[in-house]
């Protein structure tokens, strides 16, 4: 069981109402001292004087930074929830330069190095006019998962991961120039390494038994992420009377070598690590073309093409074992399936192609037809040995799998817009796409001896494809201040299966894949949006959407069931904004968001384990600025989250339904010190239940922040 | 069952009562002090601007041509309509009142310029990211309120801590405002697997909800669920692959799953990991 540090809440509370207390009356105090009324009515500042605190504005800064959190209850949920390293932190939040080097040229350099937040940037740039320009990029985040699995309330059973969260980088470095001389063709290319290191959270649970005779899958899982890739990309533009025109190649390589591992019944006898890796090196190979036409002043042709070939080659193994990343070892494997020394690949070429028109008959009323045609041509193959361990009684099985995929999809579509009535602007769209297909797969996990939970495979299924979509609005301005929008959709994408082959009978218990003959997904969807300033310092956005999907599924015939609604999905959304200026130094808004959705599937009215779900929840925002005098503002925020859809049905099943309480408060001074130096100063109280963790994911954090920017 | 209802007030300990009533009591003698104050500034609260008036999108065309006449095949165009209330709507709906830019020939930046030199603007919440004074979503949240509400909950894209921008996946500017999907050339998937590559496949078994789009299963923006996931639970397959109940027990497939949907989800405990495809099983074991 994980433990959590004590926080000794009770007694700070007051300290930091008393700090915050000070800085209040100081600002105020110091507003006092440093101000007395103008002898005249000053004249307007300009946006840019406004937003830099005075009359001298200056166009670079440098802006340092350090602050801490202050953590009581689970660390490794507040990294997660505030993608923070949840300690102390530092550095240049932000850093800009910007520079005439040379008549035309310019030179900007951006950039942000905040430690132990392990968040960087910087970038660089020269650009000169009608010649040219060199950039160059690198940028580093973290984020973190608290990587915990779940909780059993009937014995209080609880699997977190480890005190402190999973953390997972990623990051870019790129170079690109551009030749962007007059009346030749525009060259550009760039370079970039992307990468992605470290682990996360995964909801792959593994089991457990966290009571006498129960088995549930509550057991943490995480991914060890290893991903780099290398991309070139070269585009060549250019611009002969009405047409602009354009050809670009693009090539990746990457390398993906990533894993899965599960703690399965950590504490128990018959604890196992599982190690499930999967290798992958591609080659990524694109060519695209456009053009884009102005026929007329009315009337514009564009067209595209994409070739794009993809690559694989696979390497990956399942182990279980003592330990994580261990060797196959047959009396190691237990009971487990797994297989070891996969091999295989997977290639895919792609064909893509559209053209659009876009004509306006008149100055109010637009037609934009537009077609989409896509082939794609897959195959791929895998082979390996198959384990199943049973202490090393059974030897390994060579397997291996192997399917092929044709897909070719027609879109057609057409948008009407008018606005030819004074305040009124209308729009219609219609989408339609026709597809066929085909699919066969044969092979996979299943010669290794009393294996009887899956066998190989053999499929060979045809299918086609329709899709409708249509969606219609309206938007009325009645008066200056007043903004309506009405709108809704209708979506039926609808897929039809023909099974040439099938080895499982689909009157059998094994009836999958080759089962569906028929599936369709359908959509209705209304929204209205108002937009009220029914005076000049309040403004009020208001927004309602309702949606219901549901899907429907029809069997084969010989398994002799009929067609079902397989769930109904109901959401309503609700959002409300307030702006209120009531006094010239004094700003407050307010934002509220209400979401109640639900997904029924038949399950619940036979089964407990499986209720039906609900993502409700609200949110509210609220901040206030105030100007305390020439030279400092005070601004107060407040965020609120509730998440209410948790019920223990953990006699019968895992309780997955979120319920959570969230409040955050923060109190920001920036005071301008002189006319290129600012400071700002923050305190923020953090406080955070959680019920489906049993409270073990409770937290309350206070932040201490400051910084100070310098202007240049 | 443990108590579902949190009672936000009534849970409060008494304390906090009195630290509110003493905040307050504290905010009102401030803004009482504060107020017998003259100053040389007032609060900005963008897009709007002391001195700052619309002027309508037409005259950004006299600078901003390529942009403006591009502008007419965005679905953002939609917004433009003819009469004297919508002369705000266009340009200026996200890049505020623009008076001051035109009449300086563009040496004062319009409120919202995007570009670096600005401090924050005045945004919702109390979340410790802090907001990018670059950032551009706390202008597309003043309509997509409900959006700003689904990049706070527990499991977002990265947008609120400045790592993301809305304009990856939705130029404002020119044709749809989604990336990929309807008739352009990149499909709504490939715009997920530019960042998660190792979804793309093709795999040798695949999940055919993928052709339904990642959106079958996950939201794009955020969701109370991790993951991104539109449900949390085994309803999230059962969605699609719910058929046949019979005396009682649940057949997915014709294969009896009663006793396991009480393990948990579908996809885990090596049932059904492997869900978006599997290279060794059909079944999308793992």
């Amino acid at each position: 069981m994980k433990s959590r540090r004590p926080f000794p809440i009770q007694r700070t509370r007051w300290c930091w109402a008393s700090l915050l207390g000070a800085c209040v009356a100081a600002a105020t105090l110091s507003a006092a001292d440093t101000n007395a009324p103008p002898a005249t009515v000053p004249a307007a500042l300009t946006p840019e004087q406004m937003f830099e605190g005075g009359t001298d504005a200056y166009n670079n800064w440098i802006e340092f930074s350090t602050g801490e959190f202050f953590i009581g209850g689970s660390n490794a949920q507040f990294q997660q929830r505030h993608r923070t390293s949840g300690g102390a932190f530092g550095g240049i939040e932000d850093f800009h330069y910007q520079a005439d080097l040379a008549t035309n040229t310019t030179l900007t350099i951006d950039g942000r190095a905040l430690f132990d937040e392990h968040d960087y940037k910087l970038s660089l740039g020269v650009a000169r006019e009608k010649l040219g320009y060199l950039r160059f990029s690198y940028n580093e985040f973290r984020t973190w998962y608290n990587g915990d699995g779940g909780f059993y309330p009937p014995s209080g059973m609880w699997y977190p991961l480890s005190a402190d969260a999973l953390a997972l980088d990623r990051g870019a470095i790129s170079f690109e120039g551009g030749l962007t001389l007059e009346n030749v063709p525009k060259i550009t290319f760039k370079y970039t390494h992307t990468f992605r290191d470290g682990d996360k959270s995964s909801t792959s649970w593994g089991v457990t038994h966290p009571a006498i005779g129960v088995t549930r899958g509550l057991s943490p899982s995480f991914y060890d992420i290893d991903e780099h890739s290398d991309a070139f990309q070269l585009d060549a533009a250019h611009h002969i009377k009405a047409t602009d025109f354009g050809v670009g190649l693009r090539y990746e390589t990457g390398q993906l070598d990533n894993a899965l591992k599960i703690d399965q019944g950590p504490g128990e006898p018959l604890e196992q690590k599982i190690t499930d890796r999967q290798g992958t090196t591609y080659d990524l190979f694109n060519v695209h073309a456009f053009t884009e036409t102005w026929i007329r002043k009315n009337l514009l042709f564009s067209s595209g093409y994409s070739f794009s070939d993809l690559d694989n080659n696979f390497s990956g193994s399942r182990i279980y074992g003592s330990d994580f990343d261990v060797s196959y070892v047959p009396s190691a494997q237990q009971t487990g399936f797994g297989y070891y020394g996969l091999t295989g690949g997977s290639r895919l070429h792609e064909y893509v192609m559209d053209l659009n028109l876009m004509w306006k008959p008149t100055p109010h009323f637009s037609i934009v037809p537009s077609l989409r045609v896509q082939r794609e041509d897959a195959d791929a193959n895998s082979t390996g040995f198959e384990t199943r361990g049973l202490n090393g009684l059974n030897p390994q099985i060579p397997f291996n799998g192997r399917s092929d995929a044709g897909e070719f999809d027609l879109r057609e579509r057409l948008d009407l817009s008018y606005n030819g009535i004074t305040n009124w602007v209308f729009h219609a769209r219609g989408e339609w796409t026709e597809g066929d297909g085909n699919l066969t797969e044969n092979g996979g996990l299943g010669p290794v001896s009393g294996n009887t939970e899956f066998q190989p495979i053999q499929r060979q299924t045809d299918d086609s494809r329709f899709f409708q979509k249509y969606s219609a609005g309206a938007r009325w301005y009645p008066a200056r201040r007043v903004t309506l929008d009405a709108g809704g959709y209708y979506k039926i994408n609808e897929y039809s299966y023909s099974h040439k082959f099938d080895d499982t009978l689909n009157n059998s218990g094994n009836r999958y894949p080759a089962y569906l003959v028929m599936r369709d997904f359908e959509t209705y969807d209304g929204n209205l949006r108002l937009t009220l300033r029914p005076w000049q310092n309040v403004t009020l956005v208001s927004r309602y959407e309702y949606q219901l999907s549901t899907i429907h599924t029809k069997p084969d015939p010989i398994s002799v069931l009929s067609e079902v609604e397989s769930s109904k999905m109901t959401s309503h959304i609700v959002a409300q904004d307030v702006s209120w200026s009531p006094w010239s130094r004094l700003c407050l808004q307010a934002g509220f968001n209400y979401v109640l959705s639900d997904t029924r599937t038949p399950a619940s009215d036979y089964t407990q384990a499986i209720l039906n779900a609900q993502n409700n929840y609200w949110t509210l925002n609220f901040s206030s600025g105030l100007v305390l005098d020439d030279k400092t503002d005070l601004n107060l925020r407040y965020f609120y989250y509730r998440a209410d859809d948790y019920s223990n049905n953990s006699s019968v099943g895992v309780p997955y339904g979120t319920g959570a309480e969230e409040h955050g408060i923060t109190a920001t001074m920036m005071r301008r010190l002189a006319k290129n130096l600012r400071l700002t100063l923050k305190y923020g109280f953090f406080h955070y239940d959680d019920e489906t963790s049993g409270g073990n994911n409770n937290y309350q954090a206070h932040l201490v922040y400051s910084s100070l920017q310098y202007r240049f | 069952m443990m108590n579902r209802k949190f009672r936000i007030l009534s849970k409060l300990p008494a304390e906090w009562g009195r630290g509110l009533a003493v905040t307050a009591g504290a905010m009102v003698l401030l803004v009482a002090v504060i107020s017998c104050r003259t100053v040389n500034r007032s609060v900005v609260l963008l897009p709007n601007v002391p001195g700052a008036e619309y002027i309508g999108s037409k005259e950004c065309e006299q600078c901003h041509e390529e942009i403006y006449r591009d502008f007419q095949t965005a679905d953002h165009a939609r917004l433009m309509a003819e009469g004297p209330n919508a002369i705000n709507a266009g340009c200026e709906s996200c890049h505020g009142p623009a008076s001051l830019h035109s009449e300086s020939g563009g040496e004062v930046k319009p409120p919202y310029s995007f570009t670096a030199g600005r401090t924050p603007p005045n945004s919702f919440g109390a979340r410790p990211a802090v907001p990018s004074a670059r950032a551009t979503e706390t202008v597309c949240f003043q309509c997509h309120a409900q959006v700003r509400g689904q990049f706070n909950l527990p499991s977002h894209h990265p947008v609120p801590e400045g790592k993301m921008t809305c304009t990856e996946c939705h130029p404002p500017h020119k044709g749809s405002i989604y990336r990929g999907g309807g008739t352009s050339l990149l499909s709504e998937n490939q715009s997920c697997l530019r960042c998660h590559s190792a979804q793309h496949g093709p795999f040798v078994f695949e999940h055919e909800a993928l052709r339904e789009g990642c959106t079958i299963c996950h939201k794009a923006h955020g969701s109370v669920n991790a993951k991104l996931l539109s449900v949390r639970d085994a309803n999230l397959c059962l969605k699609c692959h719910f058929q046949q109940v019979s005396g009682g027990r649940i057949l997915i497939g014709g294969s009896d799953h009663t006793l396991r949907v009480q393990r948990g989800t579908c996809w885990t405990a090596g049932c059904h990991e492997a869900v978006h495809g599997s290279r060794v099983s059909s079944s999308l074991r793992f």
